[in-house]
């Protein structure tokens, strides 16, 4: 992944407050999901969920798979 | 001398091209992962893609400088020169990344061979922290064997008599590997050149006594209208035995505007030029 990507989408989390930054170590800088972020993960993963559990019955229906 | 070094310092410039807010905030840590990043045509794309978004975001718009008052003339000017920059800058990186990375990102990361030696030092794995080097024996070009691996970097240079390896290593200080038996390669020190300024160049003098290597600190300077880049090259000379003992370190610099040092493979002279000048300058470090 390139930096400007990189760097694009942790602005727009820490932002969101999503993640928050923590002490640099040996010039890395770790990141920890917030509450509200895992909020928002569990979220995005239920309709992920969905959205996979949808697809297998159509596809299911559709070639028997 | 496998330095893809344009597209990282362009990388680095567009970095202090963010707004004030933004760079306070992440500026420090974007340099750190490019200087563990393999910076290409697409990071500096993908850098100039960051800048403008970052522009655009109001959470930073009010921090952007004030803007110059252009003429009705002037401003198709500027907009065809930016656009064949643009276009200049893309095509001379896809250039120097064809010339320099021969199969890509984490692909081989440099070689290095003596005259009259039997002996090839390549690396495999980019600018990534485990990659190997790996010595070969090539006495029969066609059929190279491998001798051993061993993780120092990138190397630029064999002494030679084939003793000697100088690498560079992922910290961007130059190490030196005792390959006298090339089966057991051994780390014998660390040059300082006091900070991590590229590398660009490093060659032992053809009686291997000496070992110089090149290097170009600069410093980006971004203004509303234009941005300059201030180098200083800087030559290191080293003495050093054939077991690979370092001493009388000498060192001279030329300041220049904007500078890729080349460094003759005698280790002698030092070429400086830059995209921006018409002008190669050749000089010897006393």
């Amino acid at each position: 992944m390139e930096p400007g990507t990189l760097y694009g989408a942790l602005s727009r989390l820490e932002r969101r407050g999503w993640v928050r930054p923590l002490a640099t170590a040996e010039r890395r800088r770790p990141y920890q999901i917030t509450a509200a972020g895992q909020e928002i993960l569990a979220e995005q993963v239920t309709t992920m969920q969905q959205i996979v559990h949808v697809a297998r019955l159509r596809t299911a229906m559709a070639w028997g798979a | 001398m496998m330095w893809p070094g344009l597209a990282g310092r362009l990388s680095r410039v567009l970095v202090g091209c963010h707004p004030r807010r933004w760079r306070e905030r992440y500026g420090g840590e974007m340099l750190d992962v490019l200087d563990q990043h393999q910076a290409s045509a697409r990071t500096v794309l993908n850098l100039t893609a960051s800048v403008l978004s970052a522009h655009a975001d109001p959470a930073y718009r009010a921090e952007r400088p004030a803007r110059i008052r252009l003429s009705d003339g002037e401003k198709p000017v500027i907009a065809v020169a930016a656009a064949v920059l643009a276009i200049v800058t893309v095509i001379f990186i896809g250039a120097w990344n064809d010339r320099w990375h021969l199969s890509g990102a984490g692909g081989v990361g440099g070689a290095a061979f003596a005259p009259g030696q039997h002996l090839l030092v390549s690396a495999v794995g980019g600018a990534s922290q485990d990659s190997m080097d790996t010595m070969w024996d090539i006495t029969d070009p066609a059929r190279p064997r491998q001798l051993s691996a061993f993780q120092g970097g990138e190397p630029t240079a064999l002494s030679p008599d084939g003793r000697i390896v100088a690498t560079l290593s992922y910290d961007g200080q130059p190490v030196l590997w005792d390959v006298a038996n090339p089966r057991r390669p051994a780390r014998i020190a660390t040059m300082p050149t006091g900070g991590t300024a590229p590398l660009w160049g490093e060659a032992f003098s053809p009686d291997g006594r000496t070992l110089t290597v090149v290097v170009a600190r600069q410093e980006g300077n971004v203004t509303a209208s234009a941005f300059s880049i201030a180098t200083r090259d800087t030559v290191f000379t080293w003495n050093v035995t054939s077991s690979g003992a370092v001493s009388g370190l000498t060192i001279a610099f030329r300041d220049v505007d904007d500078s890729q040092p080349t460094l003759a493979p005698d280790g002698r002279t030092v070429a400086d030029g830059s995209p921006t000048s018409n002008a190669v300058y050749l000089w010897t470090p006393p």
